[in-house]
């Protein structure tokens, strides 16, 4: 039991240190990357099903809020498996502009009163 | 190394994004998900942000993700707050045992779905054009000053339709209680050249200010008669509310409740006895409300709550809830005492004089014990007045046969004047306005912060 783990370790270790496992951990990274990409869609899924079923209007901008975050981690992800660094930038953009967004809204739902017929 | 510190990086934030989105999907009510949605998602997304930065490597990428996560830690609590704060504001469904922003943020009753839902409201439900064609002729043809018979009229006039549907519940206005005679005597007390010192009033002011206008002016009523002096209600559309207002028929919805408040008032006010004059303005209730001079020595009598938007729900909901406070600024405006008529029913003959020791303070306690606006049987100084000024009191209450008692030590708990032990009295009396100066602090009735559960009169000079 003891000398399994000291194996392992000793595995792992080496993993580390040699260039050629590095590399498939490079590989590896990129698979792992598309793997987070997949479970983030579903939670991407939970936010919209909120954002449709509602039931109120706070209920729907809150998911909007949301959807924000999990948009920003989505590029930051999507950056790491393209190795293309300008989805960073969208992220950027987007964290910037979603703020805004949810002020709007928050405004709105603050504000709004009746149907203004 | 930095390859796992990286990939862990990643993949707990995805573990926290995708809590936060089951939190968003799984909980109760919108304060709630929001909670969810707001912390772990800030969190989540800076983790992954970070292991993406990480794994790049390069100067331009980690300082782009770097500037991400600091935008976002500092604009998403920003956003949920507001978020969470225009919820509540809106009526969303709250799940908790109590609310405990309850009187410290004003809330709609129903949430806003079921409000775009509803019907509009009555007031504004008829044609709008002609509704509105008819307030500007109104508008054009309100004389600026009127007689009591006429000053109904213009009020009236684009929203005769809420009026006529109201049925006159109470058609009697409630008898006067009692009006004790003035003491007659003559006293030898403080500065006698000012307008103040002698007792009495000439004349009684007092806003119209639905939705609740009857008890009011039937109070400013018996007041007048008391000392048959003349009553002057003072019916005010706010200009500025009409200019806050967010809906296009606001002004026709402020003069329907405005005009449902001149006829409460014309219904408790009776006839002859003593002049009473209605006056119809449109502009700043605080300029217009208060009375002239100290040498008009009018009395301006307030109620404990409400203001000129007549009770009309329609600006901005804090905004609304805040015009109230305006009420302190009338009374600061008025030369001469004001007085805020307590909603409640006295449930002892005693009066609390608050004194700090100044002349003002002085003045008003002599002048309203002289006066007999209350029916008092007994008398409760507090504060610390100076020694000549005690004996004075004490003096005018033994002339005007009341029992007089000084309490120096209170055992007030907080900041409140008195222990609620003493909430059944008549009036207290006051130099200046309890600090601060809102109807409402903190969530606590300004008549909660003198004496807790106190509802009486109080009077301010």
């Amino acid at each position: 039991m003891i000398d399994s783990i000291r194996q392992s370790l000793a595995e792992a270790a080496s993993v580390v240190t040699d260039p050629a496992a590095i590399a498939s951990l490079d590989a590896l990274v990129s698979t792992i990357a598309v793997v987070l990409l997949v479970i983030l869609t579903l939670a991407l899924a939970g936010a919209a099903l909120r954002m449709i079923l509602g039931p109120g209007h706070a209920d729907r901008f809150i998911a909007l809020d949301m959807l924000t975050g999990l948009a920003v981690a989505a590029c930051a992800l999507t950056a790491v498996t393209t190795g293309r660094r300008e989805f960073l930038d969208v992220g950027l953009g987007l964290a910037l502009i979603a703020f805004l967004a949810t002020i709007a809204f928050a405004a709105f739902l603050e504000r709004k009163e009746r149907s203004s017929s | 190394m930095t390859a796992l510190l990286a990939l862990s990086a990643k993949i707990v934030g995805t573990m926290f994004l995708v809590v936060a989105s089951l939190g968003v999907l799984r909980f109760a009510d919108p304060f709630q998900r929001m909670h969810a949605a707001t912390k772990a998602g800030t969190l989540g997304a800076g983790l992954v942000l970070l292991g993406a930065a990480i794994a790049k490597g390069s100067f331009d990428a980690t300082l782009v993700a770097l500037l991400t996560i600091v935008f976002l830690i500092a604009s998403m609590p920003v956003a949920g707050h507001l978020l969470g704060r225009a919820a509540y504001i809106s009526g969303a469904p709250l799940r908790s045992r109590r609310d405990a922003l309850a009187g410290v943020l004003p809330r709609m009753a129903a949430p806003l779905e079921a409000r775009l839902d509803a019907p509009p409201p009555r007031p504004s439900a008829g044609p709008e054009i002609s509704a509105f064609a008819a307030s500007e002729l109104v508008r054009e043809a309100a004389p600026r000053q009127l007689p009591a018979a006429a000053a109904i009229a213009p009020a009236s006039g684009p929203a005769a339709e809420p009026v006529e549907v109201r049925e006159p519940v109470q058609e009697a206005p409630p008898a006067p209680v009692f009006e004790p005679p003035a003491p007659v005597f003559e006293p030898e007390v403080v500065a006698a050249t000012h307008p103040w010192a002698a007792p009495g009033y000439a004349a009684v002011r007092f806003p119209v200010i639905g939705p609740d206008a009857a008890p009011l002016a039937s109070r400013a009523w018996r007041l007048a008669v008391a000392r048959e002096v003349p009553a002057i209600g003072i019916a005010v559309l706010d200009t500025t509310c009409v200019e806050t207002a967010r809906i296009p028929a606001a002004t026709d919805r402020m003069r329907a409740c405005l005009a449902t408040a001149v006829a409460d008032t014309r219904r408790v006010t009776g006839t002859g006895r003593v002049p009473f004059t209605l006056i119809y303005e449109d502009g700043d209730p605080s300029v217009l409300i208060p009375g002239p001079d100290d040498a008009a020595r009018e009395l301006l009598l307030l109620p404990t709550d409400g203001w000129c938007h007549h009770g009309a729900q329609f600006t901005f909901p804090v905004y609304e809830d805040r015009m109230a406070d305006k009420l302190f600024t009338l009374a600061a405006r008025h030369a001469g005492p004001t007085l805020f008529a307590g909603t409640g029913t006295p449930e002892e003959p005693r009066a609390v004089i608050v004194h700090d020791g100044s002349e003002r303070a002085h003045r008003l306690a002599i002048w309203a014990l002289r006066t007999g606006i209350w029916a008092l049987r007994e008398v409760t100084l507090i504060g610390r007045p100076q020694p000549a000024q005690v004996a004075d009191l004490e003096a005018t209450a033994a002339r005007l046969g009341l029992a007089f008692d000084h309490l120096t030590k209170t055992n007030a708990l907080f900041s409140a004047l008195l222990p609620r032990l003493h909430a059944g009295v008549t009036a207290v009396l006051m130099a200046e306005p309890p600090q601060p100066a809102r109807i409402n602090a903190y969530g606590t009735f300004w008549q909660d912060r003198l004496i807790p559960g106190f509802r009486g009169d109080v009077l301010i000079a």
